[in-house]
């Protein structure tokens, strides 16, 4: 069965080259890597560590990366579509494990975890936060996680084909969850270990996109 | 006459002007033409005799006749404020599409 692994990138040249060659290496032959309308290197890096290079030419935002992502790697065959960050906090160690259940037909969605593992090394806010996430899931969607907004998944070709990703920026993990409700996907969490390093959280989200995203799951469920 | 009256007479023959100015244009589609110049005129009307809108009022069971006008207001503007957030969010899904082929052009070249 082929693997993909799509990585959506904004601004990632000094983390995206190591990332896609760590994959390579451990035998995942095809990444694609989103560039979304970078204002650095992230394309050009991307390309000679040896990635498929997709190109959006403005910034369209996280969720858009991955849809761009996940339709090229229908169309090009894929029996399995990962989805993973591009600024080095997931282990390519885990991929066997995700990509597991999914290969034996056991479920549709592998969902990452951070917080099924006991050596998790969460900052206290990032953790109330993404529970807190949960917590609404259970509450919106029925859908019982431990963990929310974790880019680490696995999708069977059926389940990625079922998702539709058309929140662009980062409300898009909510929406994501809600397919996955709505259309009965069958999914399992696996337990991943998110890094955290000084780099990733001064880059990554912060405590008022939270709030900015749980505003969106709340519009888009009154419009809806 | 009172002055707010005589300002709401300028300000909607202004808007109705500017909207036939736009319709002959063809700036403005027809039937929002129609919509917004029948919205000024009935602005005309209550600032010409205001004694309508209490007329209107005791139709609908309310008090005063001005609390039509803000009632009704509120709930027009609502609905723009939805027709605008659809607008946009349909544009920018569109946006998002377009960049989407681009990147998909970009790649068979
Ligand atoms: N395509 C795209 N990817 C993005 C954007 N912003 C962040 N990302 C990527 O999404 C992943 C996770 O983003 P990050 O900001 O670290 O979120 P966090 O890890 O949840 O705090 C990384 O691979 C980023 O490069 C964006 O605007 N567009
Ligand atoms: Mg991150």
């Amino acid at each position: 069965m082929k693997i993909f692994i799509v990585i959506p990138a904004y601004n990632e040249e000094n983390k995206i080259g190591k990332v896609v060659k760590e994959l390579i290496t451990a035998g995942y032959k095809n990444v694609v890597v989103i560039d979304d309308g970078s204002k650095d290197n992230t394309f050009k890096v991307a390309k000679s560590a040896g990635a498929i290079t997709l190109r959006h030419v403005i910034n369209r935002g996280q969720g858009a990366g991955l849809q761009t992502g996940i339709t090229y790697a229908l169309n090009n065959g894929a029996g399995i579509i990962v989805t993973y960050d591009a600024d080095g906090q997931h282990s390519k160690n885990d991929l066997p494990a995700i990509i597991k259940p999914v290969r034996l037909g056991q479920v549709d969605a592998a969902l990452g975890s951070r917080f099924r593992k006991t050596d998790s090394n969460t900052p206290p806010i990032r953790k109330l936060f993404l529970k807190g996430g949960a917590l609404l899931f259970r509450i919106f969607y029925g859908v019982n996680l431990s963990d929310s907004h974790n880019g680490f998944r696995a999708l069977s070709r059926n389940a990625a084909k079922k998702i539709n990703i058309t929140s662009d920026d980062m409300a898009h993990a909510s929406e994501i969850i809600d397919e996955i409700s709505r259309k009965n996907i069958k999914y399992v969490e696996v337990p991943v270990t998110i890094t955290y390093t000084d780099y990733s959280l001064a880059k990554g989200q912060n405590t008022l996109n939270g709030f900015k995203i749980l505003w969106r799951m709340l519009l888009d469920q009154l419009l809806k | 006459m009172e002055s707010i009256q005589i300002f709401g007479i300028i300000v909607a023959a202004f808007m109705i002007f500017r909207a036939t100015y736009q319709c002959w244009k063809r700036k403005m589609k027809r039937s929002v033409f129609i919509i917004w110049s029948s919205i000024w005129f009935v602005v005309i009307v209550v600032a010409v005799l205001p004694g309508t809108t209490t007329i209107v009022a005791k139709l609908f069971g309310i008090g005063r006749g001005i609390d039509v006008v803000v009632y009704l207001s509120i709930m027009v503007m609502y609905f723009l404020g939805f027709k605008l957030y659809n607008r946009v969010e349909e544009t920018r899904k569109e946006i998002t599409k377009l960049v989407r082929e681009i990147a998909y052009m970009e790649k068979k070249k």
